[in-house]
C-alpha cells in the first residue's frame, strides 16, 4: 500500500464508522421508543357502574369509604401499584375499608395466588386480602386490568376509578394516587378517573 | 523563546499528547468492559423484576426481558467494539458517552423508574470525566435533556408524576445534570492542567538527564585523553630519567678528574703558590657540589626509571644507629650542637636494605646538623605495631630553624628547599629529602615531618621491620611505574 493511500483509507473507515454510528443511534432510540410506548400504554379501563355492585360478596362500609384494589398476583407492574396504594393509605386521614382482591384462575393450583404481592397486601393497614376465583368479583366490578382501584363513598357511590401509577410498573408521584389521597382527606381531587397500567386479569389481552 | 526552551516545550507537547492518548485509550477499554457488565446487569434486572407478563392464567416472556437482551445488546455492542478496536479516538468516546446515557435510560425503564436507578446518570457523568475531556460531557448531557424533553412532551406523568406539566420542566431536570457537569468540567480542566505540568516537568527532567549524560560522556572522553597523556608523560619521564642517568654517568667521570686534580694542585701550591689555593679550593668545592648534585639526580632518575633495586639483609638497628652517630658527630659539633641517641630496647634486628636505611638517616641527621646552631639533635628509634605488622620508627628531631607549614608541605618534592636563601646560606642540592622520601616509598615505608618556624623540625620514618623478598620486587615495580 502506498503511503498516500493511508489518509484515503482512514477517510473511508471514518465514513463507515459514522454510518454505523448513525444507524446504531437510530436503532437504539427506536428501541427505547418502543419501550416508552409500551410503558405508557394503558390497560383496558374499568366499566364499573356508579353504584356499589349488587351481586358482589364484598360488604361496603357505611361509616367510611370502601376501597377495592383488584390485582393479578403475578403481575410485575402491580408491585408498583400496590406500593402506591400503601403510600396513599399512609397519607389518608380517613382509613377506608380496603379489599385487595387477587385473581385465582381455577386452572391454577391452590396457593398459586400466594405470591410476594399477596404478602405485601396483607401488610396494608386495615386491608382484607381475598382470593377471587376465576375473577368473578373483578367481573362484578367491571374490571379487567390489574391495579384497578375503585373508591366508594359511604353511600356506595363510585368516587374514584383508575390506576394509581404513572406508567407500567412505574413507582412515584402520579395523578391517580394524588386524587385518591385527596378524596380520602376530603379534598377536591384533580381527577376522578385515571388510566390503569397492569396485566390483564383475563386471557387474550396483553400486558 | 530560546531554542532550548522551545525544544523542551515541544517535548512537553509530545508527552502531554501521549499521556492524554493513553488516558483516552485506557478509559475506552474500561467503558467497553462496563458496557458488557451493564448489558448483563439489565438482563438480570429484567429476569428478576419482570420475567413474565400475564393475561389471566396465561403468561409469556415480558417485553422487558426482550428489551434487556436485544436493545441492551444494540446499545452496548457498538461502543464496546469501538472501545476495544478504535480506542483513543474522539469519535469512540463520544459514541460511548451517548451509549452510556442510553443504557441509563434503559436501566431506569427496566427497574420501573426507581429513583435509585436515576443515580446511574450522575455516576455515568462522573465516569465519563475519567476521560479528562470535558467535551465528552456535552453529548451525554444532551441525551439526558432530550430524553426528559421528549418524554415530558408525550408522557409527562411518567416523568414528572402529573397529568399536565410545563413544557419547560425538562429544563429543571437538565439543569441538575448541568450542575454536576459544572464540577466535572472544573475537575477535568484542573486534571488536564496537572497533566500538562507533569509533561513539562518530565520534559525538563529528560533534558537534564540528557545534558548530564552528555557531560558524563565528555568527562569520560577527557579522562581517556588524560590517561593517554599520562601514559605519554610517563614514557617521556622514563626516557628523561634514562637520559639523565646516562648523562650523569658521563658527567661524573670528568668531574671526578677535576676534583682530584684540584686537590693535587692544592698540595703542589702549598709550597710555591699559596695565593692560588683559595681559587683551587673553590674549584674543588664547586666540583664536589656538582658531583653531589649529579649523584642525587642519578639516584632520583634510577628510582623514577624503575631501576632502583633493594638489597635486603638482616642487620642490628642499634649498631647502625651507633655507627651513624659516630660518623655525624663532627658535623653535629661543627655548629655547637649536641646529639642524643634514644634507642629503645625492643628495636632488635631489621630485615631490609641497610644502605638505603643508612642513607635516609644520614641525610636527616646531616640536615638537622646543618640547620641547627647551638641546639640539640635527637635520634630516637623504636619498634611499633601498625596493621598487625612490626615497623621500625626512626625519628630525627632538632631545635633548628624549622619550616613554615607551606615549606613542610613541599619539602619532599625534588629541587625544593625551604627557600632560595636556604640554598644560598646552607648549601645543598634540594634533592636529599626527595630521595629520602622515594627510598621510604620503595621500601614500603613512610616519612612525615612536623615543623614550626624557629622551633625546629621532627622527621619520622617508618619502615617495615621484616621486608619480604617478594615485596621487594613489587615495590620496585610500583616505584618504577610511578
Amino acid at each position: 500500500m502506498d503511503a498516500t493511500d493511508l489518509p484515503k483509507q482512514r477517510q473511508f473507515t471514518s465514513f463507515w464508522v459514522a454510518g454505523i454510528a448513525a444507524f446504531w443511534l437510530a436503532t437504539a432510540v427506536g428501541g427505547l421508543y418502543v419501550i416508552w410506548a409500551y410503558e405508557n400504554g394503558a390497560g383496558v379501563p374499568s366499566h364499573a357502574g356508579p353504584q356499589w355492585p349488587a351481586g358482589t360478596t364484598l360488604t361496603a362500609a357505611t361509616d367510611r369509604p370502601t376501597l377495592i384494589f383488584l390485582a393479578h398476583p403475578r403481575c410485575s407492574c402491580t408491585t408498583a401499584s400496590l406500593g402506591e396504594l400503601a403510600e396513599a393509605l399512609a397519607r389518608a386521614k380517613t382509613l377506608p375499608k380496603t379489599y385487595v382482591v387477587f385473581l385465582k384462575p381455577s386452572s391454577m393450583p391452590d396457593g398459586w395466588e400466594k405470591t410476594a404481592l399477596w404478602t405485601s397486601a396483607q401488610e396494608l393497614p386495615g386491608a382484607t386480602v381475598i382470593r377471587d376465583e376465576d375473577g368473578r368479583e373483578a367481573e362484578r366490578f367491571g374490571t379487567v386490568t390489574s391495579g384497578q382501584t375503585l373508591l366508594y363513598d359511604v353511600h356506595g357511590h363510585l368516587v374514584f376509578n383508575g390506576g394509581i401509577t404513572s406508567a407500567r410498573g412505574h413507582a412515584g408521584d402520579n395523578a391517580g394516587r394524588s386524587s385518591l389521597v385527596d378524596l380520602l382527606n376530603h379534598a377536591t381531587p384533580a381527577t376522578s378517573a385515571t388510566d390503569v397500567y397492569g396485566c390483564s386479569l383475563v386471557a387474550q389481552a396483553t400486558s | 523563546m530560546t531554542a532550548l526552551a522551545g525544544s523542551i516545550s515541544r517535548r512537553a507537547d509530545e508527552l502531554f499528547s501521549a499521556y492524554q492518548h493513553d488516558i483516552h485509550r485506557r478509559t475506552d477499554r474500561l467503558f467497553a468492559g462496563l458496557m458488557a457488565f451493564q448489558w448483563l446487569l439489565g438482563i438480570v434486572f429484567a429476569l428478576r423484576v419482570s420475567p413474565l407478563t400475564w393475561a389471566g392464567a396465561e403468561s409469556s416472556m415480558h417485553l422487558h426481558v426482550r428489551a434487556a437482551v436485544i436493545l441492551g445488546g444494540v446499545i452496548s455492542i457498538f461502543p464496546a467494539m469501538l472501545g476495544l478496536f478504535r480506542p483513543g479516538l474522539v469519535s469512540t468516546r463520544y459514541v460511548i458517552a451517548v451509549a452510556q446515557m442510553l443504557m441509563g435510560a434503559l436501566l431506569i425503564h427496566l427497574t420501573g423508574g426507581r429513583i435509585e436507578t436515576h443515580f446511574h446518570v450522575f455516576g455515568s457523568l462522573a465516569f465519563l470525566a475519567f476521560y479528562r475531556d470535558w467535551r465528552v460531557l456535552i453529548p451525554a448531557t444532551i441525551v439526558v435533556a432530550l430524553d426528559h424533553m421528549l418524554r415530558g412532551l408525550f408522557w409527562p406523568q411518567s416523568v414528572y408524576g402529573v397529568l399536565v406539566a410545563s413544557e419547560w420542566r425538562w429544563v429543571e431536570h437538565a439543569a441538575w445534570v448541568a450542575f454536576e457537569d459544572l464540577f466535572l468540567v472544573v475537575a477535568c480542566l484542573r486534571s488536564v492542567a496537572e497533566l500538562r505540568q507533569t509533561a513539562e516537568r518530565t520534559a525538563a527532567l529528560e533534558h537534564e538527564v540528557r545534558t548530564r549524560q552528555e557531560a558524563e560522556d565528555e568527562m569520560a572522553e577527557l579522562v581517556d585523553e588524560l590517561k593517554v597523556t599520562q601514559r605519554q608523560a610517563e614514557i617521556a619521564t622514563r626516557a628523561k630519567s634514562e637520559f639523565l642517568a646516562s648523562m650523569s654517568h658521563e658527567l661524573r667521570t670528568p668531574l671526578n678528574a677535576i676534583i682530584l686534580y684540584s686537590e693535587l694542585l692544592q698540595e703542589e701550591a702549598k709550597g710555591n703558590d699559596a695565593a692560588s689555593i683559595p681559587d683551587l679550593q673553590r674549584i674543588q668545592f664547586s666540583g664536589k657540589h656538582l658531583l653531589d648534585l649529579i649523584n642525587g639526580i642519578l639516584d632520583l632518575s634510577k628510582i623514577e626509571a624503575g631501576k632502583m633495586g633493594l638489597e635486603l639483609g638482616r642487620f642490628d638497628v642499634k649498631r647502625v644507629i651507633d655507627e651513624l652517630a659516630d660518623s655525624v658527630s663532627s658535623l653535629v659539633q661543627k655548629n655547637c650542637n649536641t646529639l642524643t641517641v634514644k634507642c629503645h630496647a625492643n628495636v632488635g634486628m631489621m630485615h631490609g636494605d641497610l644502605t638505603k636505611t643508612r642513607q635516609i638517616l644520614l641525610n636527616l641527621l646531616s640536615n638537622a646538623a646543618k640547620f641547627t646552631t647551638e641546639g640539640s639533635i635527637t635520634i630516637e628509634v623504636q619498634r611499633i605495631k601498625r596493621g598487625g605488622a612490626d615497623q621500625i620508627e626512626f625519628s630525627v628531631a632538632d631545635t633548628g630553624v624549622g619550616m613554615t607549614e607551606e615549606q613542610s608541605r613541599i619539602v619532599f618534592e625534588p629541587f625544593t628547599q625551604a627557600d632560595v636563601t636556604t640554598t644560598r646560606k646552607y648549601g645543598g642540592t634540594g634533592l636529599g629529602l626527595a630521595i629520602v622520601s622515594r627510598f621510604c616509598e620503595l621500601m614500603g615505608g613512610t616519612i612525615a615531618v612536623q615543623s614550626k618556624l624557629g622551633h625546629g623540625s621532627r622527621f619520622a620514618v617508618r619502615l617495615p621491620a621484616e621486608m619480604a623478598n617478594a615485596m621487594t620486587t613489587e615495590l620496585f615495580q610500583s616505584a618504577g611505574a610511578a
